[in-house]
């Protein structure tokens, strides 16, 4: 059984398809691309998978269960986590804390328990804390735990949206233009470390990218958009070839 | 503002000793007459305006959604409590509290009944929701015959008497000392943080597992309850109640409040609501322009320092006292 | 014929409560802002209506044109003053709500201090007579009030659909960002925004001294709320909405007061917006606004 099943999806948004009869699968463990050109319906994908937009026809399966008129929230807990392409990190609290609200589900006191500072409190806290610091390290962040986000440089704030989603315990990542405001150098860590998060959290990751050598390199297998439309299909090699995908980025 | 250091249990424990020293040197000030009564009640005011004033940080700093009808909330417990104490055959040592806990619940279902519809919409619907509730709940206990309409309810009793004149102060104090307690323990926490999540955005903070919308009415009803709380213990207080003194005005006063000291930061909250209580009581000559006045400072405000004197800071007397100390050590080595 | 009667009175009431929901649902489709102090501009062009006809005795004409002017005017100042700043800066939701807020409070209380609490009579602008049709009578001010208000919106309309500006109005509050960028002029456009939307409230507050013969310094609140709530119910941003809004909330506002209790009536409008909110929060005639993510 595959991880996600995605079938004849659309979305309509005032008349315009922004996209229409989209399907795809994810298996576990696995690093998918979703690329296109800008416009494309990329993150409304995006969206319609975790939540925030309702889809007006298809069906959404992660684990056979359906997603659809599932709220973003609810979504997550299921077992999916996204970063945004124009980052949404909580910017006035401190990276570490960033982190923690993603962490929400791994701690069960009770507000009254955590108003009163019940033992149980301070416990689940030490263990959330520690694993928090921990994540850090997966981008050498450990430095950074009390700053606060947003003094953050770009790259690490991309950095650290990828952590908080990584906290919230995902079995697929979801990663929009991780890459887009890093230098060649970066990139290629970049690339390293999706495959690093794949292979030690053992989950699987979509991405949408714009960078092609990322996207060619990391991703075992590509879905591409165009007007809403899926185009194509395949292996990084299959789609290097295909007409249609380079009609599509390079114009008639 | 990491919790898990090693030195919150002395912290605790300082602030614990700091807050009993002051309410001892208050109570005995006032037992033995050397603040008289004008000053005790001004006390009281300025602690239930605390209490007040943190309630409304609660949403409105911390969570970021703005409410301008917190005096309702005070109306209904001010009016729960009075009626229950009014009516019952308890003694009001043991009434008291009971009507106090009933003027939480009611205004803590007010703000359920107006935050199921309001707080799935953006932020702004709330503003202007709360702000008729605010205005409608005065009209309702205008006409209604069980809070005696414009006439108000008179010779609400005050535990406060001639043999023990800080009683409605203790009550106030300790009040207040839990109401912040508990604010900066729930701020700091799982919960807490889902909360300032919502604030910081909440497209990313639902996407991340949090039930936005939960949280968002949690707080909302929270603040609405300690609200009704206040309003308890400001009409024993004042013994005279009638809808007018919960008007709109009410609640500017509440939020300037909250925005003076900084929203999110509790402890700007405590500060500007004791300066703002009596400061006005001491320049009783310009009590005509004081909403005036209060009106360019808010608009002042918002437009050079929008996030208040404070920020989003607290202030902390043994992290100060640690800084100090820190200091001191520092010019010791340095002499050596 | 009463219930008739009522309905009509309803709809002069209401045409009040239109012309201003025009001026708060204008500025939201704008800058997302609920200008609070909207309806405190109804109590400057009330106020002055009252100081230029009554106490210089100008002729109406002139009464009324210095009262468009002063409102437009304050409009700009407010704009300009307060929130340009803040619109400019792209500043949090709430730090501009508080400084419309403060904004309503300041000018509420400047007139206090000015004209006192108490409320001023002024007598009625309009030769009222009673016009009889078969067996309803309805007085020539709900007449005049319906007249004024369509004509008002139709004005609108053609403002928005038909002149540069109106179309730049409609570009910026579709995508202000993008508007910048083909070269519209934002700044201008949300200036110009204010000065009509408090244009229309001063044709509002002439209408409502008209109507009511009194004014006092707080009357821009509950008809601010009100006005606001027959904009929500319309659907915001909408003109034909607003309009249609503020005629239901002022038919609920005199039916609950012929027929439930003269007190309740703000209870009754209050409860069509939270039951409107529950319901459709886009209103009636609103479309639906989703956030970019």
């Amino acid at each position: 059984m595959h991880l996600l099943v995605i079938k004849d999806l659309s979305v309509i948004f005032g008349g315009l398809h922004a996209l229409n009869d989209f399907h795809m699968f994810v298996d576990d463990r696995e690093i998918v691309g979703l690329i296109g050109p800008n416009g494309a319906g990329k993150t409304t994908v995006f969206n319609l998978l975790t939540g925030v937009y309702a889809p007006s026809g298809g069906a959404i399966r992660f684990e056979g269960e359906s997603l659809i008129d599932k709220k973003p929230f609810q979504i997550n807990r299921i077992g999916i986590a996204r970063t945004f392409q124009n980052i949404r990190i909580f910017k006035n609290m401190t990276v570490l804390d960033n982190i923690k609200v993603a962490m929400q589900q791994d701690m069960k006191y009770t507000v009254l328990a955590g108003m009163t500072r019940m033992p149980f409190f301070w416990s689940e806290e030490k263990k959330v804390d520690a694993k928090a610091r921990k994540m850090l390290e997966i981008f050498d962040m450990e430095e950074t735990a009390e700053h606060t986000a947003a003094n953050l440089p770009y790259g690490l704030q991309r950095k650290l949206e990828i952590l908080r989603a990584l906290a919230s315990n995902p079995k697929l990542l979801l990663l929009d233009e991780p890459a887009a405001g890093m230098n060649p150098t970066e990139t290629r860590e970049l690339m390293e470390t999706i495959r690093k998060i794949r292979d030690d959290f053992k989950i699987a990751i979509l991405l949408i990218e714009h960078d092609m050598s990322l996207v060619m390199n990391v991703c075992e297998r590509l879905y591409v958009l165009d007007y809403g439309n899926l185009i194509a299909l395949g292996t990084p090699e299959q789609i290097r070839a295909n007409e249609k995908v380079i009609t599509a980025y390079l114009g008639s | 503002m990491n919790i898990l250091k090693k030195k919150t249990g002395v912290y605790y424990l300082i602030n614990a000793v700091l807050v009993a020293a002051l309410f001892l040197v208050l109570i005995i000030v006032i037992n033995t007459g050397t603040l008289n009564g004008y000053y005790t009640d001004i006390l009281t005011f300025a602690l239930i305006n605390i209490v007040l004033a943190v309630s409304l940080n609660l949403v409105t700093g911390i969570l970021g959604q703005l409410v301008l009808g917190h005096a309702g909330f005070m109306l209904v417990g001010a009016y729960a409590a009075a009626l229950f104490t009014k009516n019952s055959e308890l003694s009001l040592t043991v009434a008291f509290p009971i009507g106090l806990v009933l003027s939480g619940l009611f205004a803590a279902i007010c703000g359920v009944v107006i935050g199921l519809p309001a707080l799935r919409l953006r932020g702004d619907y709330l503003a202007i929701i709360t702000l008729g509730f605010g205005e409608i709940i005065r009209v309702i206990a205008n006409n209604l015959k069980i809070t005696n309409g414009a006439m108000g309810l008179r010779g609400i009793d005050s535990l406060s008497n001639r043999n023990n004149p800080g009683a409605m102060f203790t009550y106030a104090f300790f009040i207040a000392v839990v109401v912040i307690f508990l604010m900066f323990t729930f701020v700091r926490s799982r919960h807490g943080r889902a909360v300032i999540s919502i604030r910081e955005d909440e497209i990313a903070a639902e996407s991340m597992g949090i039930n936005t919308t939960y949280y968002k009415m949690f707080a909302f009803v929270l603040a609405a309850f300690i609200a009704g709380i206040a309003g308890g213990v400001y009409a024993h207080h004042v013994g005279v109640i009638d809808p007018a003194k919960f008007d709109f005005n009410r609640s500017v006063e509440i939020l300037i409040m909250v925005v003076l000291g900084g929203m999110g930061s509790i402890t700007g909250s405590v500060i500007s609501a004791s300066v703002l209580t009596i400061l006005p009581e001491l320049l009783r000559d310009f009590s005509q322009y004081r909403m005036l006045i209060y009106s360019v400072i808010l608009i002042c405000l918002m437009l050079f320092k929008p996030s208040g004197l404070l920020g989003r800071y607290e202030i902390s007397v043994p992290g100060l006292l640690h800084a100090l100390i820190k200091k001191i050590k520092n010019k010791k080595s340095g002499e050596v | 014929m009463e219930f008739i009667e009522q309905v009509l009175n309803g709809l002069g009431q209401g045409s009040i409560f239109a012309l201003v929901a025009l001026g708060y649902s204008m500025v939201y489709g704008i800058v997302q802002l609920i200008n609070f102090a909207h309806g405190d501009i109804i109590m400057v062009g009330g106020y002055t209506a009252f100081v230029t006809f009554i106490t210089f005795g100008m002729p109406l004409w002139l009464a009324v044109i210095i009262s468009i002017l002063v409102c437009a005017a304050v409009g700009l100042i407010i704009e300009r003053v307060a929130y340009h700043r803040l619109i400019v800066h792209n500043a949090a939701r709430i730090s501009l709500l508080i400084t419309a807020l403060g904004v309503s409070i300041f000018l509420q209380n400047l007139f206090m201090l000015i004209f006192g609490a108490e409320p001023k009579h002024i007598s009625t602008l309009f030769p009222m007579e009673t016009i009889k049709l078969g067996n309803t009578e309805l007085s020539s001010n709900t007449i005049l009030n319906i007249v004024v208000s369509v004509i008002m919106m139709i004005g609108l309309q053609l403002l928005v659909n038909k002149t540069k500006i109106g179309k730049a109005m409609q570009a910026s509050s579709e995508d202000a960002g993008a508007a910048k960028l083909m070269g519209i002029n934002t700044n201008q456009v949300v200036a110009f925004t204010f000065m009509v939307g408090s244009a229309l409230a001063a044709v509002g507050a002439i209408l409502y001294c008209n109507t009511y013969s009194q004014i006092k310094p707080t009357m821009g609140n509950f008809l601010g709320l009100k006005a606001f709530v027959a904009a929500v119910l319309g659907g915001i941003g909408s003109i034909p909405g607003a309009m249609l809004g503020g005629y239901i909330i002022g038919i609920a506002d005199s039916l609950t007061k012929a027929y439930v209790s003269s007190t309740l009536n703000d209870a009754v409008v209050f409860g069509i917006l939270i039951l409107m909110l529950s319901v459709k929060p886009t209103g009636i005639m609103g479309g639906d606004r989703r956030e970019k993510v």
